[in-house]
C-alpha cells in the first residue's frame, strides 16, 4: 500500500515537474509589452562580456506584473550587452542578504536588487565586497551610498499624479479611491500628488484612501475597493500589485460604473470596459542606462525612472477624450519637468 | 503504546549498547528517507534536463562547501534552532506553541524599541545584553496570554497563538512603516539600531553573526532543565501522562505557564538576535514562516534538545543549498519548496514506516479543560 | 460614523461572500476533526485546490464544473496522503499536515508556472455569475444580501444543516463522532474506525479543494501566488471557535467575514486609527469570542490521536 501510494506520488509529481519549463527563458510577449528601451549606441557584446550580472526579485516572474518587467529588463540587458545574467525569484528579505552572497561567491560582480526593500543589505554588502558593483532601487537620492552602488530613484509619484489627473477628469461622483498595500512613503507621496491633482481640478473632489497592508492580496483588496464603492467612490486608482485582480472584481461587480487605473504592465485582460489606463514601467530604460555606465568605468552614481525616463502612459480607454487629453498633456508636462509636483512623504495632506 | 515499565527497562537500557544501537537505527532510516527523495529528486531534475550531479554538488558547496556558505548556513540556523527548541520545550510538556513566529517579532520590536530608547550613548557591553533580555521578555510576554488562558480556563493555546501571531506581524507592520521607518529604505524596514546594540559578527567575511552560540547554549540549558530540574520532571510527567502527574500532586496549571512562558521566551530570543545580529533593523518579514517550520523540526528532532539542533541545522543547510538550484539549474522557487517538502515528506513517512505506528501522542494536546 | 455603516446592505452582502470559502474550509475541517483526524495543512491544500480550480476551468475554456470538479479531486488526494500517514501509520498528524502545507503552497505555484509561464497578460476566467434565487431575491434587504449570491455560497450555507443532521440525527453521524470520541468503544461494538475516518478525510478534502478554488473562481478571477493569505488558518480556527458544531461555525464565519470587511469601512472614516492595527481587529475579536464562549467546549476526545487496534489498554 505504502508502495502503491509512493509511486502515485511520484507519478504526479514527475508529470507536473516534466511541463516545468527551465527558468530564465524569455517571456513571451502575449499582449502589448511595455515600449522597448530607446536604441541606443549599443555596445558590443564582447564588450559586455566580463560583466556577470545577478538579480535579485521578491516575487515570482509569471505575475505578469512587477517582477515580470524586472526580469524582462535583465533579458534586455543580456540582449544588449552580452553579459552573462542570472537571477532568484521569490527571494523575501530576510533571505536576500544570503542570495546576494551566493552569487558574490559564485563569481557574479554586479548584483541587482528589483525592490525598494533591499537598501540595508546592500548598505551591508558593498563595502564587504569593494569589487563587485550593486544596483539598488528606491524612491530617491539615498546620501552616503558607497562607490559601488548604483542607485536607481523611482519617481512614482510623478506618475501618479498624471493618473490622479485622469481620475479627476474623469470622476462624476466626485470620489476618487486610492488603493495601496504598505503605508511607506513612496505611496504617500503618490497619493498626496493625487490629491493634488484633485484640487487642481477643483470642485469639490475627494480622495479616499486604504492602506490594506499587503499588495499582493486580491480578496482584501476586493473588498476594501466594494467598500470604497458603497461609499460613492467611482474612480480608482490602484497602487497595489497582484491586489488589482482584486480591485477589477470589484469595479465588475459594482452597480454602476467604476473605472481604475494599474500600473507596471498593460494587463489588457483585466476588465477591458473598467480598466482605463496603466502606468506602464520600464525598468529596461534606466537598466541599461547603469550597466552601459558600469561598462564605460562608472561604478557608482544615481538615475531617475520617472515618467519619460522608463514611466509610460499605455493608451488610455474608456475615459471621455477630453480626459484622457489633459492627462496626456500632464504626463508631457511632467516628463519635460515643466510641472513640478511636491513629493511629500512623511504626511498625507488635505 | 510503552507503559511506564516498559520505558523505564528502556532508560535503563539506554546505558548499554542497546541505546546506540537504537540510534543508529533511527539515524539509518533518517538517511534512508532522504536517499530515496534525493533520487526521486534526481529523477525530476532528468526530466527537466538538468545535471542532478551539478545540482546536488551546488547544493553542498553553496551550504557547506565554502566558509561563506557555512556562515550563512549558520546564520539561518539559528532562529530555526531556537524556534524549534521552544516547540519542543513545550511540547514534552504537551503544549503546542503555534505562536513562535509572534514570539520572534514581539521579541524582535521589544529589542528594537529598548535599542532605540538606549541610544548610542550606552556601550555595547550594557546594550547587548539588555538587548536580549527584551527579546526574551516579549517572547514571553506573547505568549503570555495564551499561557494565562490555558492555566486559568483550559483555553487551547493553539488557537490563541496563532490569532496573536497575525496580531504582531500587523503590530511590527505598523512600527516599521510608522513611527520606526526608515524614510529612505522605502519598505517596511525600521531605522537602523545603534551600533553598540549590534552583536559582534562571528565570521566577518562569512558575515555570521553569533546567534548560533546563542541557540547552542539554549539547547544545552534546555537539557538541563529537562533532565536535571524539578520543573523539567514535572514538564515531563504532565507530557507523559497528566492524569497520573495530577495524581501525584503536580499543579498542571502552574506547569502549563511556565512551560509555555519558556517557551515564548526563546522564541522572542530569537527574534532579538535576528535583529540585533542579523539585520540591525526590524524588518517585515524578518521571520518567513520559521515559527511553523519549527514545529515541524521539534517532531523531527524527537523533541529531545540536541535532537532538534541536528535536524534544525541540517534543514537550514537544505534552505541555504537548495536556493541555490535557482541558479545552477535554473529551476523556478516553486519547485525548490517542493523539493524541500519532498524531503521532509519521505521523512516523515520513512520514520512513520519504521516506528510502526508507535507515535509519541499528544494526550494532553487538544483537551481543553484540565 | 452613523449606523448606516455597520449595516449597509452592500457591506452585508459582500459579507455572505466572503464568509462562503470560511465556511466550505471549515466544514470540511470540521467533518474531519469529529471522525478524529486533525489536518493543519488546509492554507496549503487551499492553494492547491484555487491553482487547479482556476487552470482547468481556464484550460477548459470556462467550464466551473471541471475546475471545481478537479480542485476538490485534488483536495481530497492530499487529505488522503494525510489520512494514511495518520490513520494506517499512526503517525503525528500535525506535522504531516505541516509538511503538506508547504508541499501544497510549492505545488500550486509550480503547477500554475508550468501551465501558464511566463508572460505579460495574466489568464483570467469570468467570475461565477450571481444567481438571484426567484422570489427571494425580491425580498426588502434579506433579498439583496443572501439571495443574490452564487452557487457556491447557496452550497456552503445549504451544507449547515445538512452536516448537522448527518453529524447528530443519523446513524452514521453517531459512529463518525464516536471514531471521534471513543475509537475503542466504537470498535468494540463493530464500527470500521479505520474506514471511516479515512471517509472523513475524503469528504473533508473535497470540501477543502472546494473553499481553495472559491478564492480565484469567485472573488478574483485569476491566480495568484499565496493569494488563500493565511485563510486556511482561519478556517482552522473557526472549528475550535465552533466548538465543532455546524451552526456555531457558520456564525463564527460571519462574524470574521463582517468584521473583516468593517475594518475596511471604518478605515476610511477614522484617520485616527493607523490602518496596521486596525488590520488586527479581526484577530483580537476571535480571542475575545473564543474565552467568552470556550468554557466547557470539548473537543473530540480522541482528536489527532491514531488509533492501534492491537495496542492494550
Amino acid at each position: 500500500m505504502s508502495r502503491l501510494l509512493g509511486s502515485l506520488l511520484s507519478a504526479l509529481v514527475l508529470l507536473t515537474a516534466a511541463c516545468a519549463p527551465q527558468s530564465g527563458a524569455p517571456p513571451s510577449s502575449g499582449g502589448a509589452a511595455p515600449a522597448p528601451a530607446k536604441p541606443e549606441a549599443a555596445a558590443k557584446p564582447a564588450a559586455g562580456s566580463s560583466l556577470k550580472i545577478a538579480m535579485i526579485l521578491p516575487g515570482p516572474i509569471q505575475d505578469a506584473d512587477y517582477n515580470a518587467v524586472g526580469a524582462q529588463a535583465l533579458d534586455e540587458i543580456k540582449r544588449q550587452t552580452g553579459a552573462e545574467t542570472a537571477f532568484s525569484e521569490s527571494v523575501a528579505v530576510a533571505d536576500a542578504e544570503r542570495v546576494a552572497r551566493e552569487y558574490l561567491n559564485s563569481g557574479y560582480n554586479v548584483i541587482a536588487f528589483h525592490g525598494g526593500q533591499f537598501l540595508t543589505i546592500v548598505q551591508k554588502l558593498a563595502p564587504a565586497f569593494p569589487n563587485a558593483t550593486f544596483i539598488m532601487e528606491s524612491s530617491g537620492q539615498i546620501p552616503d551610498l558607497d562607490p559601488n552602488v548604483w542607485n536607481i530613484g523611482r519617481k512614482f509619484y510623478q506618475g501618479f499624479y498624471v493618473l490622479g489627473v485622469l481620475a479627476a477628469a474623469t470622476t462624476q461622483s466626485k470620489k476618487i479611491g486610492y488603493v495601496a498595500g504598505v503605508k511607506l512613503p513612496d505611496f504617500v507621496a503618490s497619493l498626496n500628488a493625487i490629491k493634488q491633482a484633485a484640487h487642481e481640478q477643483g470642485g469639490d473632489l475627494q480622495v479616499i484612501d486604504a492602506f490594506i497592508g499587503d499588495q499582493n492580496d486580491p480578496v482584501k483588496a476586493r473588498q476594501t475597493t466594494a467598500s470604497q464603492i458603497g461609499d460613492g467612490v467611482d474612480f480608482v486608482v490602484v497602487s497595489v500589485n497582484l491586489g488589482v485582480n482584486g480591485v477589477a472584481e470589484a469595479a465588475k461587480a459594482a452597480p454602476r460604473p467604476v473605472y481604475f487605473t494599474t500600473y507596471y504592465t498593460e494587463k489588457p485582460e483585466l476588465a477591458p470596459d473598467r480598466l482605463t489606463v496603466s502606468l506602464l514601467s520600464d525598468f529596461a530604460t534606466p537598466y541599461l542606462q547603469v550597466v552601459k555606465a558600469i561598462q564605460g568605468g562608472q561604478r557608482g552614481g544615481y538615475v531617475e525612472m520617472r515618467p519619460g525616463n522608463g514611466f509610460q502612459l499605455s493608451e488610455i480607454r474608456n475615459v471621455p477624450p477630453a480626459a484622457a487629453q489633459k492627462a496626456k498633456e500632464a504626463f508631457d508636462a511632467v516628463a519635460a519637468g515643466r510641472k513640478d509636483i511636491p513629493e511629500i512623504t512623511d504626511h498625507v495632506i488635505d | 503504546m510503552a507503559t511506564r515499565a516498559e520505558e523505564a527497562a528502556s532508560r535503563a537500557r539506554g546505558a548499554s549498547l542497546g541505546f546506540w544501537q537504537s540510534l543508529a537505527g533511527e539515524v539509518a532510516v533518517y538517511v534512508a528517507a532522504i536517499a530515496v527523495a534525493l533520487l526521486l529528486i534526481a529523477f525530476i531534475l532528468l526530466l527537466v534536463g538538468s545535471n542532478p550531479l551539478v545540482a546536488y554538488g551546488t547544493i553542498l558547496g553553496s551550504s557547506l562547501g565554502s566558509l561563506g556558505g557555512i556562515g550563512q548556513t549558520l546564520n539561518k540556523a539559528s532562529p530555526l534552532i531556537l524556534g524549534a527548541l521552544a516547540v519542543a520545550f513545550a511540547m514534552r510538556g504537551g503544549f503546542l506553541n503555534v505562536g513562535v513566529d509572534g514570539q520572534i517579532y514581539l521579541g524582535a520590536i521589544c529589542a528594537t524599541g529598548l535599542a532605540f530608547a538606549l541610544g548610542s550613548a550606552v556601550p555595547a557591553a550594557v546594550a547587548l545584553p539588555l538587548l536580549l533580555l527584551a527579546g526574551v521578555v516579549g517572547g514571553a510576554l506573547a505568549a503570555l496570554p495564551a499561557a494565562l488562558f490555558r492555566a486559568w480556563w483550559g483555553v487551547n493555546e493553539i488557537f490563541v497563538t496563532v490569532m496573536l501571531n497575525f496580531v504582531f506581524y500587523n503590530l511590527a507592520d505598523y512600527l516599521a512603516t510608522g513611527p520606526w521607518n526608515d524614510p529612505m529604505a522605502g519598505e517596511a524596514i525600521s531605522r537602523s539600531i545603534p551600533r553598540a546594540a549590534q552583536l559582534p559578527p562571528l565570521l566577518p567575511t562569512a558575515g555570521a553573526h553569533p546567534g548560533i552560540l546563542f541557540a547552542l547554549a539554549v539547547a544545552g540549558l534546555l537539557a538541563a532543565v529537562l533532565g536535571r530540574t524539578q520543573l523539567g520532571y514535572a514538564i515531563r510527567a504532565v507530557g507523559d501522562n497528566p492524569a497520573a502527574a495530577r495524581v501525584g500532586g503536580i499543579a498542571i496549571a502552574q506547569v502549563a505557564l511556565v512551560a509555555l512562558l519558556i517557551s515564548g521566551a526563546i522564541g522572542g530570543l530569537a527574534g532579538a538576535i535576528e535583529v540585533s545580529g542579523y539585520h540591525q533593523r526590524l524588518i517585515l518579514g524578518l521571520s518567513p514562516g520559521y515559527g511553523y517550520m519549527a514545529i515541524l523540526l521539534a517532531v523531527l528532532g524527537k523533541q529531545r534538545p540536541w535532537g532538534v539542533v541536528v535536524a534544525a541545522f541540517a534543514f537550514a543547510a537544505l534552505v541555504v543549498g537548495s536556493d541555490s538550484l535557482q541558479r545552477s539549474v535554473r529551476l523556478p522557487q516553486s519547485a525548490v519548496l517542493v523539493f524541500q517538502a519532498i524531503i521532509l515528506l519521505t521523512v516523515l513517512f520513512a520514520e512513520a514506516l519504521r516506528a510502526g505506528g508507535v507515535g509519541r501522542p499528544f494526550r494532553a494536546l487538544w483537551r481543553g479543560t484540565l | 460614523m452613523s449606523a448606516d455603516l455597520f449595516i449597509d446592505p452592500q457591506l452585508l452582502r459582500l459579507t455572505v461572500t466572503i464568509a462562503a470559502p470560511f465556511l466550505l474550509a471549515a466544514l470540511g475541517e470540521l467533518i474531519m476533526e469529529r471522525a478524529g483526524v486533525l489536518n493543519v495543512g488546509i492554507e496549503g491544500m487551499m492553494a492547491v485546490g484555487a491553482a487547479v480550480g482556476f487552470l482547468v476551468t481556464w484550460a477548459s475554456g470556462g467550464s466551473y464544473l471541471l475546475g471545481l470538479g478537479a480542485a476538490m479531486l485534488i483536495g481530497a488526494l492530499l487529505c488522503l496522503l494525510l489520512g494514511y500517514y495518520g490513520i494506517s501509520l499512526r503517525g503525528q498528524q500535525i506535522t504531516v499536515g505541516l509538511a503538506l502545507l508547504v508541499f501544497g503552497q510549492g505545488l500550486a505555484s509550480l503547477l500554475y508556472r508550468a501551465a501558464v509561464g511566463v508572460q505579460f497578460a495574466a489568464p483570467r476566467v469570468e467570475v461565477l455569475p450571481s444567481l438571484p434565487l426567484p422570489g427571494l431575491a425580491a425580498l426588502p434587504v434579506l433579498g439583496e444580501v443572501l439571495f443574490t449570491q452564487n452557487a457556491l455560497v447557496y452550497l456552503a450555507f445549504l451544507l449547515v444543516p445538512v452536516v448537522h443532521l448527518v453529524l447528530f440525527a443519523t446513524p452514521l453521524g453517531l459512529r463518525w463522532r464516536a471514531c471521534g470520541d471513543n475509537p475503542r468503544a466504537a470498535d468494540a461494538l463493530g464500527v470500521n474506525v479505520v474506514a471511516l475516518r479515512y471517509a472523513a478525510t475524503v469528504v473533508g478534502g473535497l470540501l477543502i479543494g472546494l473553499a481553495g478554488a472559491y478564492l480565484p473562481l469567485v472573488l478574483t478571477g485569476g491566480y495568484s501566488d499565496g493569494m488563500i493569505g493565511g485563510r486556511g488558518w482561519i478556517a482552522l480556527m473557526l472549528v475550535i471557535l465552533g466548538r465543532w458544531l455546524p451552526w456555531l461555525v457558520v456564525g463564527g464565519a460571519l462574524l470574521f467575514a463582517y468584521v473583516e470587511a468593517l475594518q475596511f469601512r471604518v478605515a476610511l472614516v477614522t484617520k485616527a486609527v493607523p490602518p496596521q492595527l486596525l488590520l488586527t481587529l479581526p484577530y483580537l475579536l476571535a480571542i475575545i469570542v473564543l474565552i467568552w464562549i470556550y468554557r466547557g467546549a470539548r473537543a473530540p476526545a480522541a482528536l489527532a490521536l491514531p488509533y492501534d487496534r492491537e495496542a492494550r489498554g
